[in-house]
């Protein structure tokens, strides 16, 4: 029992210190032939293990280290800000979730507003010049759609009706105004759902109505004092702004403040 | 006489942007690391790629350094780290292990399937790459808690105490696991004995 103690504190020894060993180990060693052949064993499995070919770095082992830490210092930003963040898929989701929220709510709001205003007439998705200002009608889809060479566009006016005869009025200029002034001009209405107000023949005894002519056409005008004014009156449609605001559409007045 | 700068400095150093001072402490360690490394994954590739990405987190965590412990400590821990993360990734992806058809009883490390070579001893140069690739083998089929002990003691030629430092365990266990592992060893590298 006491021998296989010290052989027992001997081993531990010869396994923790290796060759230099104690005094009463070296005493037990060379009496005890298993504790030697232990010794002995361990001193060559040392060796075994110490007698493994060097392995070094490669040669460009700094290089690439330098390689990759450029790489990760690139982003710094963009790693601090996501973090661990980006890579787990709950807020992953959710933020897919906001941006399908967000982008659903920019197109509704886009209908909505096309619903309010959807344009009358349009030919084409054409640029359409109307006096001083340009617009683009792409927003909205063509209602209709015609085969007339002449451009069709939408007015912004609410008291614009196309069948409506030409107000003449003495010494003042037709109520049309000017849709680039005073709002965009893609901006329409549909008169279809709310008319406009409206003056027939007769209402107002200072004015005259015209039919807007078709074809061209001569209006004679005589004054109190007799005297003739022939007038000649060019086609008119009702579907061009363009047309009424570029002034080819002319009050007709009974002053005769205009050389025709 | 000019004193060499401690890897304290060293790291003073790198946190305040000296990429010199980094430098310095990268080829006072990378063989060291890259080694170890080996010796655990046995995969000259993986080591040096797993070494890079100590000296990596060792730039990156510069600022949390403590200098209660030894610079090689604190890196020897991060590739150990490393290493062993890698090694279970390694058992995750073995379709079929032999690991547990060897376990000889209950309580006890399971061992990988790897016989001993009983074939005669041929020339004396391939003896000895032999020899070395028996050694490199067994230490491979090593147990993960085994084999960092083993290596960093008897390969790398650490002290115990600083084993257990870099394992964070204790000496106790340090000396227990080494000794396990040399017996392990044995008995795999009879004929070389």
């Amino acid at each position: 029992m006491m021998k296989w103690m010290e052989c027992r504190a001997t081993r531990r020894e010869i396994d923790e210190g290796g060759e230099q060993l104690s005094a009463p180990a070296l005493q037990h060693v060379a009496s005890c032939a298993p504790c030697l052949a232990f010794q002995s064993e361990r001193a060559r499995l040392r060796e075994l293990l110490t007698s493994l070919e060097p392995v070094t770095a490669p040669a460009d082992f700094d290089f690439r280290l330098r390689a990759r830490i450029a790489a990760q210092t690139e982003k710094p930003g963009l790693r601090s800000f996501f973090g661990g963040f980006a890579l787990s898929t709950p807020p992953m989701a959710v933020a897919a979730l906001v941006i399908v929220a967000l982008g659903g709510s920019i197109v509704w709001i886009r209908q909505r507003g096309t619903k309010q205003a959807p344009p009358v007439a349009v030919n084409s998705p054409r640029q359409v010049k109307e006096g001083n200002s340009t617009a683009t009608d792409k927003a909205a889809p063509p209602i209709a759609q015609t085969s007339a060479p002449e451009v069709t566009t939408a007015t912004t006016d609410p008291t614009f009706r196309p069948d409506a005869p030409i107000n003449v009025m003495q010494g003042r200029k037709p109520q049309f105004k000017d849709p680039g002034a005073t709002r965009p001009a893609t901006s329409s209405r549909d008169f279809n759902v709310s008319p406009v107000a409206s003056i027939k023949q007769g209402q107002n005894p200072d004015a005259v109505y015209v039919s807007a002519p078709v074809k061209p056409m001569v209006l004679s005008l005589q004054d109190d004092n007799g005297a003739t004014r022939r007038i000649s009156l060019p086609p008119v449609s009702f579907g061009s702004q363009r047309l009424l605001v570029g002034s080819r559409v002319v009050p007709v007045s009974s002053t005769n403040d205009r050389v025709w | 006489m000019v004193r060499p700068v401690s890897d304290h400095a060293l790291l003073q150093g790198t946190l305040a942007g000296d990429h010199d001072a980094f430098a310095e402490l990268v080829g006072r360690y990378r063989n060291q690391i890259t080694s170890y490394i080996y010796r655990m994954t046995n995969d000259y590739d993986g080591a040096v790629d797993l070494a890079q990405e100590t000296f990596l987190r060792v730039y990156r965590a510069a600022g949390r350094y403590q200098t209660t412990h030894a610079f090689s400590t604190y890196i020897y821990r991060i590739a150990t780290n490393l290493a062993i993360s890698e090694l279970r990734k390694r058992k995750r992806r073995r379709l079929v292990s032999l690991t547990g058809l060897l376990t000889s009883g209950e309580g006890q490390e399971p061992r990988d399937f790897d016989a001993p070579d009983e074939r005669p001893l041929q020339d004396i140069s391939l003896v000895e790459a032999e020899k070395r690739a028996v050694i490199k083998r067994a230490i491979a089929t090593l147990p993960d808690k085994y084999r960092a002990p083993l290596v960093l003691r008897d390969v790398e030629g650490k002290s115990y105490d600083e084993i257990a430092l870099i394992l964070q365990t204790s000496e106790g266990t340090v000396k227990s696991r080494i000794n396990r592992a040399r017996n392990f060893l044995r008995d795999k590298m009879r004929n070389y004995l």
